[in-house]
């Protein structure tokens, strides 16, 4: 797959189960990805997929009742063996993620002003002053209109919008290697769904911050990832470029996501939707969990869940379809 | 804001004028003074001139806004046991009472907030198991009950402090106690899960993720945000220290409001009922304003 030495986080058979009273559930099933430096990739699947669950155990801030194996290395060092101290060092500094919500995403009792101070000074060394000038510099990079009035606002006088680049600039202040961003359009309007979206292009632009965009929107997928991991029932079962993906999809399922797209001028027709239900996390289906939604089903697939086949330059899909590529 | 504080203090004014209204006709249902006040053998000529002096003659509005008017100028009547100033007796009385109920709710503050947030923070755990022992039993042991037992150990078995009476911090020490373990128990159980409530917030998954220490998450921006429920109502626990102590002042003796009240009722001594129903009326009524004004200071959402 990618070349280790270049890759500011390094994802190796992931898994993660919560202990529940219904029993075990496994929400990331021996996940591997890496990321470049800068690099955008997109973390696609249905609602309970276990993409955000991902996302959180990045940054080991899952609850009690999680148990995570595997192995996730950013610049090359372990976070599952960290201290707690360790990792509060990392994140805000390092790690930072933008959560889907920005209407809750702020403590509706302090000013836009203390707050962004506040990451600042647990984050920094930085003094006072230059604080305050590294959050105007943060709000106007965000594309805040009128800065210094913005401090003394409070969360409730800002549209969500503004909320979320203001989370956003929160984020980012400190220049991270990576930002974790959940879902962050998807409480937003379509209009501003965009600005959000151009605006975390532009920080990866400006700041060289990678970036984990997870959503179930393919439409944002396409316009600014580079690469795309597709999830379904806690497993990666396609990952690959983009484009390549958006252009010749190989996995059944992402076959399946992307036939559901409307499409402008394809009026009048149905929208495609797939059959059946995402299957229960705590009581999976032996084999392949789509298989029982699968058009191209098998009879093996119900049997065993497949590797990652090599399907293109650097592509992989988790689907007996592409037995006989190498593993 | 300005006019905020203005109609609050209005309506705060409005409710005085309805106190003042019960309290007035609380001593007009409560039979004919003549027959309590007056010998038996008294006649119809003498009862008639009582009522004239007492001005009970006069139609019902002009009597009310008499007792109104001398409300204001600070004369609830004499008390008929003593022969002093009703409002007299009840503010030198109102001075064991306040400090009675401000070390009691200084006490449960203490303990209670301490309890509930680590309760909170540690969920699940034998602290929080603790912590909601605490908080039931506190909430169902009667006062009376605990009284005693207090002075049957500290007092009597150890001898370690008095039984009765109001003197130095030794005196105030059960009685405080007493008082205030009801408001420490339902105090402590609101704030555990009114920072449950906050440490579920969006925002305080986002501090941490920002990289916030855990103390600045819990401390600052958690507590503050379950603080509305808790000040509210420890207001009004501190309200019912106030009018309530009357058990606990029974209990040990403390020559406050309470104690006078249960004395005055039983010796049919209305004007020192009124005034001390008035002064405790008054007292509650401005502590809800306070609270009331305290709101938006505490969160800037609150503009009205």
């Amino acid at each position: 797959m990618d070349d280790a030495a270049g890759a500011i986080l390094e994802v190796r058979d992931l898994h993660v189960r919560f202990r529940t009273r219904r029993g075990p559930v496994q929400a990331v099933d021996g996940v591997n990805f890496s990321l470049a430096a800068g690099e955008i990739l997109g973390v696609v699947g249905e609602s309970g997929c276990g993409k955000s669950t991902l996302c959180t155990s990045l940054v080991r801030l899952l609850p009690e009742n999680a148990e995570v194996t595997g192995s996730i290395r950013y610049r090359g060092e372990e976070l599952l063996t960290k201290s707690g101290a360790e990792m509060r060092e990392l994140r805000g500094r390092e790690i930072t993620m933008v959560l889907q919500n920005p209407m809750t995403a702020m403590d509706p009792l302090f000013t836009v002003g203390n707050q962004l101070d506040e990451v600042l000074r647990h984050n920094s060394s930085m003094r006072g002053e230059e604080r305050r000038s590294r959050a105007l510099e943060m709000l106007r990079l965000v594309h805040i209109p009128s800065p210094v009035e913005r401090l003394r606002s409070y969360p409730h006088q800002m549209s969500g919008g503004m909320k979320q680049r203001v989370l956003t600039a929160m984020a980012t202040s400190l220049s991270p290697g990576l930002l974790l961003a959940d879902e962050p359009t998807t409480a937003l309007d379509v209009t501003i769904q965009e600005q959000i979206l151009r605006l975390l292009a532009d920080i990866r632009g400006s700041l060289g911050t990678a970036i984990v965009l997870v959503t179930h929107d393919l439409g944002v997928v396409r316009r600014i990832t580079d690469r795309v991991m597709i999830m379904y029932a806690g497993r990666a079962v396609e990952t690959g470029d983009t484009e390549a993906i958006f252009t010749d999809p190989k996995h059944p399922y992402t076959r399946a996501l992307l036939a559901s797209i409307p499409r402008i001028g394809h009026t009048g027709r149905r929208l495609t939707a797939i059959d059946g239900q995402i299957p229960d996390l705590a009581d999976l289906p032996p084999g392949c969990a789509f298989a029982p939604r699968c058009p191209s089903a098998m009879s093996g697939c119900t049997t065993a869940f497949p590797p990652a086949f090599n399907t293109g330059p650097e592509r992989t899909a988790r689907c007996w379809l592409h037995e006989g590529s190498p593993a | 804001m300005g006019f905020y504080i203005l109609r609050r203090i209005g309506q705060t004014a409005l409710t005085a004028v309805f106190v003042s209204m019960i309290v007035f006709s609380l001593a007009r249902v409560t039979g004919d003074p003549t027959i309590s006040l007056l010998p038996t053998e008294a006649t119809q000529e003498d009862r008639d001139f009582f009522r004239r002096q007492l001005g009970l003659d006069q139609p019902l509005h002009l009597q009310y806004l008499t007792f109104v008017g001398r409300v204001l100028e600070g004369d609830m009547g004499k008390s008929f046991r003593y022969r002093e100033s009703a409002l007299g007796i009840v503010l030198n009385r109102l001075p064991a009472t306040l400090q009675l109920a401000a070390v009691s709710m200084l006490l449960a503050t203490i303990i209670a907030l301490p309890i509930g947030i680590l309760a909170a923070v540690r969920r699940d755990t034998w602290i929080d198991t603790l912590a909601r022992w605490f908080a039931t039993l506190g909430q169902a042991t009667p006062t009376f009950w605990l009284g005693l037992i207090l002075i049957l150990v500290f007092s009597v078995h150890l001898g370690w402090l008095p039984t009765s009476g109001r003197g130095g911090v030794e005196n105030l020490v059960l009685p405080a106690i007493t008082l205030g373990w009801f408001s420490a128990a339902a105090i402590a159980r609101l704030t555990r899960s009114s920072m449950l409530e906050a440490m579920q917030s969006d925002f305080v998954r986002f501090e941490r993720l920002s990289g916030l220490p855990e103390r600045i998450v819990v401390l600052k921006h958690a507590l503050r945000n379950a603080a509305i429920p808790i000040v509210t109502y420890m207001a009004l626990q501190f309200g019912v220290l106030l009018s309530g102590a009357v058990v606990t002042e029974t209990v040990f003796a403390w020559p406050g409001v309470g104690l006078i009240v249960v004395d005055a009722i039983n010796a049919r001594d209305y004007p020192v009922v009124q005034a001390a129903v008035m002064v405790t009326a008054m007292l509650i009524l401005l502590l809800n304003l306070l609270v009331d004004l305290l709101y938006s200071w505490l969160d800037p959402r609150i503009r009205y």
